[in-house]
């Protein structure tokens, strides 16, 4: 199973790093950011997370 | 080499980024004793600090820059205002986050793009009335102020004069006139009377229903809102933050441009290039160079033990050139580079610049409309004189004349 991505809302600073870098796993849809860890390798999905400014993005562990 | 290296004497102001390597090379945790600060200066150290807001607090933003007293444990007197959001740390912070972050959406941003791209119009339309025109007194200067001014909603009208407090408060913060103290200054006086005036806005603001910034963030909607006194203290804080610091990111854009003319040829035949042009200047000449926190507690970085107490200087300008993080030709301007790790222009962590998305539009706005016109004008002198900061870099004018 692709890793878990969680997001806090109130942390997030919407620098759009993560819908730059991977727009197949991070997307807004019908006004919804929705993220699907699937859509990528896990070591991508992590450096995207890594990257986060604000830290909204977490792996789940 | 002996370094000397101090953020508030900086003999190297004109070219900081030797000094920089120096210090990421021999002392990457360097103790400049004229400003009693230690000196963080390499990529990895610059980044964990910044996400550490337990064993570093953002107080030190206010005790260094203002001389205020530390407050980092709010105490939460009834009706005492929060600090404000560059100067608190979690959980205050987290709270203030929550609530300015409303006012900054990529949806809020969007909406704003009209009316930004009108006054860079403006601006524009006033520069080709005359033969000589300065790009940083006729566009870099008075955009971003009348675009926050805007978004406040208070008289853009008055934008010399907010220009002229936060002249007087930057020299007085980190200028000229430091050593005569935030009061001595006149920094504390421009900053109280820029306070009132705010204050008379903020009180007419909170008793209509407009859909201005202020509006929204003093009206209860769900969840936590600021006070008027705190709504003071953040408008206070965007006429400043978010004007002169858009201002110098344009002005280096349009500097390093024209230290590069083969990629400025490239940028003028395909304006889409402005969007990496814009972070190659963030990560290369950045606008803000440093940050201030305290150290909460004894805290070993690269080797050195910095002790409770301690005021750190992080050294973003010099983070951005470090070879070990940013790739072995970090000195150059390179607008095709593909980087692997964020440059730190706008900070990382919970107090990641909140209008990262509002300066990168500004900014695009201003350089769609003048790089065109860098074709047909030229300047008037090569020398580039920078502003009176030490801790924000921008050219202080662009003399220019039409062809």
């Amino acid at each position: 199973m692709a890793v878990q991505v969680d997001w806090d809302s109130k942390v997030c600073s919407h620098s759009g790093n993560c819908v730059k870098t991977l727009p197949q796993v991070f997307k807004v849809e019908q006004g919804k950011f929705v993220i699907d860890p699937s859509a990528a390798a896990d070591e991508k999905v992590i450096a995207a997370v890594k990257a986060c400014p604000s830290g909204a993005l977490k792996i789940r562990s | 080499m002996n370094i000397d290296y101090d953020p508030f004497f900086s003999e190297h102001r004109e070219d900081p980024y030797p000094t920089y390597a120096e210090l990421r090379r021999s002392a990457p945790v360097y103790w400049a004793e004229r400003s009693k600060t230690w000196v963080v200066s390499r990529y990895d150290d610059v980044m964990s600090l910044l996400k550490d807001t337990t064993r570093f607090s953002s107080d030190a933003m206010a005790t260094v820059l203002t001389g205020s007293t530390p407050r980092r444990s709010y105490d939460g007197g009834p009706g005492a205002p929060r600090p404000s959001v560059v100067t608190s740390d979690p959980p205050v912070h987290t709270a203030l986050r929550d609530v300015v972050n409303r006012g900054f959406t990529p949806r809020q941003i969007s909406a704003w793009k009209p009316a930004v791209e009108k006054i860079v119009d403006d601006c524009v339309a006033t520069m080709r009335k005359e033969k000589r025109f300065d790009l940083v007194a006729d566009l870099t200067i008075p955009m971003p102020v009348i675009v926050i001014a805007n978004v406040l909603g208070v008289e853009p009208e008055r934008y010399t004069e907010f220009k002229k407090w936060a002249t007087v408060i930057t020299a007085g913060m980190n200028g000229s006139k430091r050593h005569l103290g935030f009061v001595g200054s006149g920094a504390a006086a421009a900053s109280a009377e820029m306070s009132k005036y705010l204050a008379e806005i903020i009180a007419r603001k909170t008793s209509d229903s407009g859909n201005d910034l202020i509006s929204v963030l003093v009206r209860a909607k769900d969840g936590d809102v600021l006070t008027a006194q705190e709504a003071i203290i953040f408008a206070n804080l965007l006429l400043f933050a978010g004007s002169e610091t858009t201002t110098n990111l344009i002005g280096n854009a349009i500097c390093a441009l024209l230290r590069h003319p083969e990629t400025l040829a490239r940028v003028q035949a395909s304006l889409e290039l402005i969007a990496p042009t814009i972070e190659e200047t963030l990560r290369w000449d950045p606008p803000v160079h440093y940050l201030f926190r305290r150290a909460t507690q004894d805290v070993e970085v690269a080797g050195t033990v910095i002790p409770e107490g301690a005021i750190v200087t992080v050294l973003l300008g010099s983070a951005n050139r470090d070879e070990a993080a940013c790739g072995s030709d970090a000195a150059e301007f390179d607008i095709d580079r593909k980087l692997s790790n964020p440059h730190l222009a706008f900070g990382f962590g919970a107090h990641f610049c909140l209008g990262a998305s509002l300066a990168r539009m500004e900014a695009t706005a201003a350089l769609q409309r003048v790089i065109p016109l860098l074709a047909h004008s030229h300047r008037t002198t090569d020398a580039v004189e920078y502003i009176d900061s030490f801790q924000f870099r921008g050219p202080a004018s662009l003399p220019m004349e039409w062809r």
